[in-house]
């Protein structure tokens, strides 16, 4: 499982589990790149953006990670499915890659902090977060 | 999770939760439901975190929830907080991210029967004109330099430029300007996603509905709205965008170790991310928050002037005026004054999926609704009733506020696996509702089944005094931008 979709009244709560950190940020890069449906332009090349991000703790790297990605969808009509990532000591920097996007079907408008969960179990990071939709 | 019997019935329609709940509750919570609603409320975690409400530094009298109230994040979408300015907080996170998404209708003089063959045309026209912004749209990227008059001047800048009229100002809440704004408190990141989003709907529950008025409950209302049986309408619910959006997001970013470390304010849950209202980084974050709010009163402007250019393509020479009845926020963060304990307090109203609703004399209103009052606007879920309500004295209770709309009552996770949007256009059809949408499953999403009935939920607010029935309009054709 690389996500699932958990129960919430109006908005979009993700789980994600993983080996590693960067499995864990990519699982909810494809949790979004799926939620938005977007009708790909088959014309455009691969695009990858380079991201760096340096925080206190891991919530808010996973939080400025999703934030970053929603950021560079909605200025650039594009979406991300993969990504090449090295997190270490709260710091995260690589490269996500894409393609442009003719349309989505839907939006995500923010990555909140409301029951907002990251840790290790049993060897297996998992993290949950809900998005604003 | 709370339970009924954590609850006391004050009346038919009002329901506390005492301050001793909970140990750290500042004030009690009241929720406006009957008993019908209440179970429905009582299915999520809305009124647990309506509990965490009352927990807010400065809160005065209670933490309220409107009977559309549902669970959000931090305050639950129909929450409603009054914040003592003094000694309070100001929290983004209790007005949402999508700040002033708000509602905006114009009037026609066309009764049904007339629209009736241009129907299917004038939805196409307009679905053609209004895009979503989810695709390519219409391509226009304005400047910097106009995104900061948009965030400076909000729709009064459009309608200086020719996008509008003068009475779409003065038929408007805060004439559509803020005037605490400043837009040097807004990140470059923001300004840059509202560059190609002036005009755009966006998507989840975001519409834009030809409808006609069904019924009168107040023809001398009604009246001095220009309101009449059978009228057409169309009605925009939309919001302030990506930009309003960034604007969350960042400055919960920046709070969240502000109110841990420099100010030691402890919430429940750091979507309160909070510092105090008057400090430097409160008064930033409250000016940025007024540009937001400028800039979805301008996209709502913009709509209005795309709308306009649609009818008139349609109809030709007899098309008439579209008049902008009114225009209100339900996410927003307001400076107010009220009488709490004998004294004139000024208090930062946080209203997440909540209305305004002024009464008659406020000072605030266009003088056209001084004798009877703000028009509110409530919208219903998709193909169901949306109403028009006025505001009353009694509405003081609730710092004059009201609900938002019917309010969801299942995710959107289950009604995509339980209902088809197929179906629902299907059903809609067979009731002469038109549907122009794209997206199938945004339907199932939004179907009227995954939301409480609209009809008990403004029954409510109008029992309970807290605004008057004016009248109530069904959907001719439901759009959802290209």
């Amino acid at each position: 499982m690389l996500y699932k979709i958990l129960e919430h009244s109006a908005d979009f709560k993700i789980q994600a589990r993983a080996k590693t950190l960067p499995d864990l940020f990519s699982n909810f890069l494809k949790a979004i790149a799926e939620f938005c449906q977007p009708e790909i332009d088959q014309a455009s090349p691969l695009i990858s953006h380079q991201i760096q991000i340096k925080t206190n703790n891991l919530e808010s790297l996973l939080i400025d990670f999703l934030s970053e990605v929603i950021y560079l969808m909605d200025v650039n009509k594009e979406v991300y499915t993969q990504a090449d990532l090295v997190i270490k000591d709260k710091e995260l920097k690589g490269e996500i890659k894409g393609q442009k996007v003719k349309r989505f079907q839907t939006e995500i408008k923010a990555a909140t902090w409301h029951d907002l969960e990251i840790k290790k179990i049993n060897n297996q990071w998992q993290a949950i977060v809900l998005f604003d939709v | 999770m709370l339970n009924k019997q954590d609850l006391k019935k004050i009346n038919d329609y009002l329901y506390e939760i005492p301050k001793s709940f909970r140990a750290d509750m500042r004030v009690p919570c009241r929720v406006y439901a009957d008993e019908k609603i209440l179970e429905q409320i009582l299915k999520d975690r809305s009124l647990e975190q309506l509990v965490n409400v009352a927990t807010m530094p400065g809160i005065v009298r209670y933490a309220l929830a409107m009977p559309d109230c549902h669970e959000g994040y931090a305050s639950p979408f129909g929450g409603v907080a009054a914040i003592n300015v003094e000694n309070g907080i100001v929290s983004p996170g209790m007005q949402g991210y999508d700040i002033n998404c708000g509602m905006k209708l114009l009037k026609s003089n066309f009764l049904q029967k007339d629209i009736k063959p241009y129907l299917e045309s004038l939805a196409l026209e307009i679905q053609k004109q209004v895009p979503s912004g989810l695709g390519q749209g219409r391509q226009t990227k304005l400047d910097i330099a106009s995104i900061d008059k948009i965030l400076q001047q909000g729709a009064q800048i459009l309608v200086e430029q020719g996008y509008g009229e003068k009475q779409d100002i003065e038929n408007c809440e805060a004439n559509g300007r803020l005037d605490w704004a400043d837009d040097s408190a807004v990140s470059f990141r923001a300004k840059n996603r509202g560059r190609s989003q002036v005009g755009t709907l966006g998507s989840g529950n975001h519409f834009l509905e030809i409808q006609k008025v069904e019924e009168i409950f107040d023809e001398k209302v009604a009246q001095a709205f220009g309101l009449f049986k059978d009228q057409v309408i169309l009605m925009i619910h939309c919001g302030s965008r990506g930009l309003g959006h960034q604007i969350c997001s960042d400055y919960l970013k920046e709070f969240i170790p502000l109110m841990e470390n420099k100010y030691k304010i402890k919430t429940p849950d750091k979507e309160f991310a909070c510092v105090p209202f008057k400090s430097s980084e409160g008064q930033r974050a409250l000016a940025a928050s007024a540009c937001a709010a400028n800039y979805a009163w301008a996209n709502r402007q913009m709509i209005t002037h795309f709308i306009r250019k649609a009818w008139k393509t349609v109809l030709g020479k007899q098309a008439s005026d579209l008049v902008c009845l009114y225009d209100v926020a339900h996410n927003i963060i307001k400076k107010e004054k009220y009488v709490i304990d004998g004294r004139e307090i000024e208090v930062a109203v946080h209203r997440k999926g909540a209305t305004r609703a002024f009464p008659p004399n406020h000072p605030e209103l266009p003088p056209v609704y001084h004798q009877v009052g703000q028009p509110v606007l409530i919208p219903g879920s998709m193909g169901t009733a949306s109403y028009i309500l006025a505001g009353t004295e009694k509405g003081k209770e609730s710092f004059y506020s009201v609900n938002h709309g019917a309010g969801r009552s299942m995710s959107r996770h289950a009604a995509i696996r339980s209902i088809r949007g197929d179906d629902v256009v299907r059903k809609l059809k067979q009731k002469g509702i038109l549907v122009k949408c794209r997206s199938m499953r945004g339907i199932a999403e939004e179907a009227p089944m995954a939301y409480k009935d609209v009809d008990q939920v403004v029954n409510i607010v109008d029992q309970a005094g807290l605004a008057k029935k004016v009248v109530r309009l069904v959907p001719l054709a439901v759009i959802k931008g290209e």
